[in-house]
């Protein structure tokens, strides 16, 4: 069953002196979750942050299926079906939560700068599509009734939410979810869990970046564990569970 | 076309319509028309500053270069004033083009230093190309407005002209902003990654809002310069510029109705403290601190807060 | 005049402005590594120079020294209301609301200025005589030789301020890193009015310099700021030593320009310098790209 949606071949990513991601290898399996795991300061973030384009690899490559992604600007990444969270939520600060979505839709919609000044009637048209369809992005993450509140009113856990919502606005096929459980308390972390589920089971291929070894070993098909930029397991959690590095590096346990 | 979008327009459009009525002074109406210049110019701004959050201490540039590329068509080449005007909007989005492409890589202070510096550099080509522009003495006698067979320059005509324009220019950046371009340059207000990681071109929306305000500053400045019939390299001041951005410091960044209220404002103030004219510059600068640290939402917000203070208990008690 | 004496004394001429850019472009690098704030008004901190300056020695016959530190500690004085009264109270504030925080702290200082000097324009005698020297057929002025030494005992002291005292090392310590620098006990937000003070201490000589050569008015800040951070920018945002070689530097660009290409665009000369920097490099003649990308603009 070689199914593979997302590859990474040899990424290798240097900040001045430090190698932050060591010629690591990583294969996504089409509507799968796929944890990425590791203590701080691993490269998971990093790793993220060169699959969505916001870094350039120094080396190796990313394909999405068989088309080459990496060196790509972010927004022509997203443009392929890649949407992404982050560490620390970014929200759009001066509008309301509807609206944040709304922006997510950005891909999905081609309404020009003329066009849109004169309103003609195709832009209506899509307004009101576009709306619909946030409204929806917003329902699946439960955050419904307070789509006309200004989106920094909410508290961090539904701006993590709202996050996940503005990009599933995007129709992606893969989505990148960068620590999605910081910051929530246990209920709102099992929400989480059963929201990443039901995402799955939409069809949507999710990478997911957590601490939260609970929750990863929970939803996760496959997991990645990093440690000072390089590989050193993959496989099911059970299998993962019981390496030796892996607790090693856990435990701190000196070789 | 949805009415209830624009209820607030259609007050709007009611009372510019009325307001000539009351004030019969020719110098009241003068002060309007300013206004409504100024309005259209900071409107524009608003969309660049407020909106999408991005800094230009330039624009006065790009007014000035409309004022004189209209100027200079009609008087020296008779080139019919509607035209003469689309050329000098046409003129400011490409030297917007040329500026923006380069410089809105550049973010926060970098920008503000490049857009500034471009400013200034026309402001001394202005000065110094004296067989195009007249040099420091400027350019008079430049015709006044005239649409086809109709002689507009009366008070009432200079009035009419500019608050339709200003309407228009109203109506179009509502609508770009109430679409998915003004939401994505909204976006980049707060975060150009998370702007960029949802699929909004950043670079390429940035340039767009800067060409499109430099125009609406082209279109105040050919107004300017059709209306007082004079101009001179003052037009290009960074003064003015920063002039600009009080106005929509004052009126609300971000804010539809910032851009004329501040413009209003900014007009008549230095009109009612005439008696105070050497404090000018003087009284400009506390406002701007003042207005960014204590009222930094401008005074529409401000207003409107108030007034929903006010009207909560009303309100309750009616349900 | 001879080929070479032609450009020696361009040369004098570029060095002397050049210095006075160096200066300014010095103090936009020290709020700016202290804060990351780019202060517009740095230029009104020239003019306030020249004009107290002026004020001190023409109308109040103080003598020539004394009044030179007199005016350094009122504009620092200024300098450092300023930063109390306007940046201190911000909480996180934007880039935006700094720039026009700045910017309306110029107008203030220009605006205040008018109302204390007016309009007119104000000279300052030469620090020791206008008879030139000759040089290789050139005649320079004993102005531009104290400029020149002036700027020289500026960076030798700023050099030993930093490297040497425990107040200086606290310095650039926070300009490396605020939060490790609070966390071992420095005040940063004093180190922050500090960085104010000793700008606007360096505006204040380099208008005091000029004000004899090129004369000085209420308005002359903001033109005299840009150039100091085109210094600035040229040598790298942050690199004090760069700013004063980018500060020569441009300084003989815009003498030569003026000289050979049109004096009409001088003051064009710098700002063209700026933009092709911004663009081109905006790390700068001595700054590193790689640090350039982490730093918040």
């Amino acid at each position: 069953m070689n199914n593979v949606i997302l590859e990474g071949i040899a990424i290798r990513k240097v900040f001045g002196g430090l190698i932050a991601l060591h010629n690591v290898d990583f294969a996504v399996q089409k509507g799968s979750i796929t944890a990425l795991i590791g203590p701080n300061g691993a490269g998971k973030t990093t790793l993220i942050n060169v699959i969505s384009g916001l870094l350039r690899p120094d080396a190796g490559c990313i394909k999405l299926y068989t088309t080459v992604i990496s060196g790509l600007p972010s927004h022509d990444i997203a443009r392929h079906g890649i949407a992404r969270t982050f560490q620390t939520a970014q929200i759009f600060a001066h509008m309301s939560v509807l609206e944040n979505v709304m922006v997510g839709m950005h891909v999905r919609t081609r309404s020009g700068f003329f066009s849109a000044a004169l309103r003609l009637p195709h832009v209506i048209r899509e307004e009101h599509h576009i709306a619909r369809r946030a409204a929806a992005c917003l329902e699946t993450v439960g955050l419904s009734n307070c789509a006309h509140q200004l989106a920094t009113s909410l508290p961090i856990g539904s701006q993590r939410l709202l996050e996940i919502a503005r990009a599933l606005a995007a129709e992606p096929r893969i989505l990148l979810l960068d620590e999605p459980a910081a910051g929530l308390n246990t209920q709102e972390t099992r929400a989480l869990g059963e929201l990443i589920l039901r995402l799955k089971a939409q069809g949507i291929t999710i990478v997911l970046v957590e601490h939260d070894m609970e929750l990863v070993m929970d939803v996760a098909d496959e997991i990645i564990v990093l440690d000072f930029g390089k590989k050193i397991a993959c496989g099911p959690p059970l299998s993962v569970q019981t390496n030796p590095d892996v607790i090693r590096v856990y435990l701190g346990q000196e070789t | 076309m949805d009415m209830t979008r624009h209820r607030d327009l259609i007050a709007f459009i009611i009372l510019v319509a009325f307001i000539p009525l009351l004030f019969k002074n020719p110098y009241y109406i003068n002060i309007l028309v300013f206004i409504g210049i100024y309005s259209i110019a900071a409107t524009g701004l608003n969309l660049l500053m407020g909106y999408a959050g991005q800094i230009s201490l330039g624009h006065a540039a790009f007014y000035a270069v409309g004022a004189y590329t209209s100027g200079i068509l009609t008087l020296r080449y008779q080139v019919p004033f509607p035209a003469a005007a689309v050329l000098a909007l046409a003129g400011a989005a490409l030297l917007a083009y040329a500026i923006g492409m380069p410089c809105l890589r550049l973010r926060g202070h970098y920008l503000a230093m490049a857009t500034l510096a471009a400013g200034e550099i026309i402001y001394i080509i202005l000065n110094a190309a004296v067989p195009v522009t007249g040099g420091p003495s400027g350019i008079a006698g430049i015709p006044s407005l005239r649409l086809g067979p109709y002689d507009l320059d009366t008070d009432t005509g200079h009035y009419a002209v500019v608050w339709c324009l200003f309407v228009i220019v109203l109506i179009l950046s509502r609508n770009i902003l109430d679409s998915r371009i003004g939401r994505a340059l909204r976006s980049l207000h707060s975060s150009e990654i998370a702007a960029g990681s949802l699929g909004v071109p950043v670079a390429r929306i940035k340039l767009q809002v800067f060409v499109l305000s430099a125009v609406y500053a082209a279109l105040a400045g050919v107004l300017y310069a059709h209306t007082v019939t004079f101009i001179s390299p003052q037009t290009a001041e960074i003064m003015f510029s920063i002039q600009l951005i009080t106005m929509v410091v004052i009126g609300g960044m971000g804010h539809l109705w910032g851009g004329v209220v501040g413009a209003a404002i900014v007009t008549v103030l230095p009109e009612l403290l005439s008696a105070f004219h050497d404090y000018e510059l003087v009284i400009y600068g506390c406002i701007l601190l003042i207005m960014v640290m204590f009222l930094p939402g401008g005074l529409v917000r401000w207003v409107q807060r108030c007034i929903e203070v006010r009207m909560a208990p009303l309100m309750r008690k009616r349900s | 005049m001879s080929e070479l004496s032609q450009i020696v004394q361009f040369l004098c001429t570029g060095v002397t402005i050049g210095s006075i850019y160096a200066m300014v472009g010095m103090g936009f690098t020290m709020i700016y590594n202290a804060t990351g704030i780019i202060n517009f008004a740095q230029g009104e901190f020239v003019m306030l120079g020249g004009l107290i300056m002026v004020s001190l020695t023409s109308s109040a016959h103080i003598p020539m020294p004394l009044g030179f530190f007199i005016t350094v500690i009122c504009v620092m004085l200024i300098g450092a209301l300023f930063e109390r009264c306007a940046i201190y109270p911000l909480k996180k504030p934007s880039v935006l609301t700094l720039i026009i925080i700045t910017l309306a702290g110029s107008i203030i200082a220009k605006g205040v200025a008018m109302l204390v000097w007016g309009k007119q324009t104000y000279s300052l005698p030469h620090f020791s005589g206008d008879t030139p020297l000759i040089i290789a057929g050139a005649a320079i002025l004993p102005q531009t030789l104290w400029i020149l030494g002036i700027l020289c005992c500026v960076v030798y002291g700023l050099s030993l301020f930093f490297n040497r005292t425990m107040l200086g090392k606290a310095m650039r310590a926070c300009a490396v890193n605020p939060i490790a620098a609070s966390l071992i006990g420095i005040n940063v937000r004093y180190m922050v009015l500090l960085s104010f003070a000793l700008s606007a201490a360096l505006g204040a000589v380099a208008g005091i310099c000029i004000t004899p050569m090129l004369l000085m008015e209420f308005d002359r800040g903001a033109l005299l700021g840009l150039k100091g951070f085109c210094a600035a920018a040229l040598g790298g945002l942050g690199h004090s030593g760069g700013a004063v070689v980018a500060g020569l530097l441009i300084g003989i660009f815009e003498s030569f320009g003026s000289g050979y290409l049109s004096s009409a665009y001088k003051d064009a000369i710098a700002l063209i310098v700026l933009l092709a920097v911004l663009l081109l490099r905006p790390s700068g003649l001595f700054g590193s790209v790689e640090q350039n990308k982490l730093k918040d603009f």
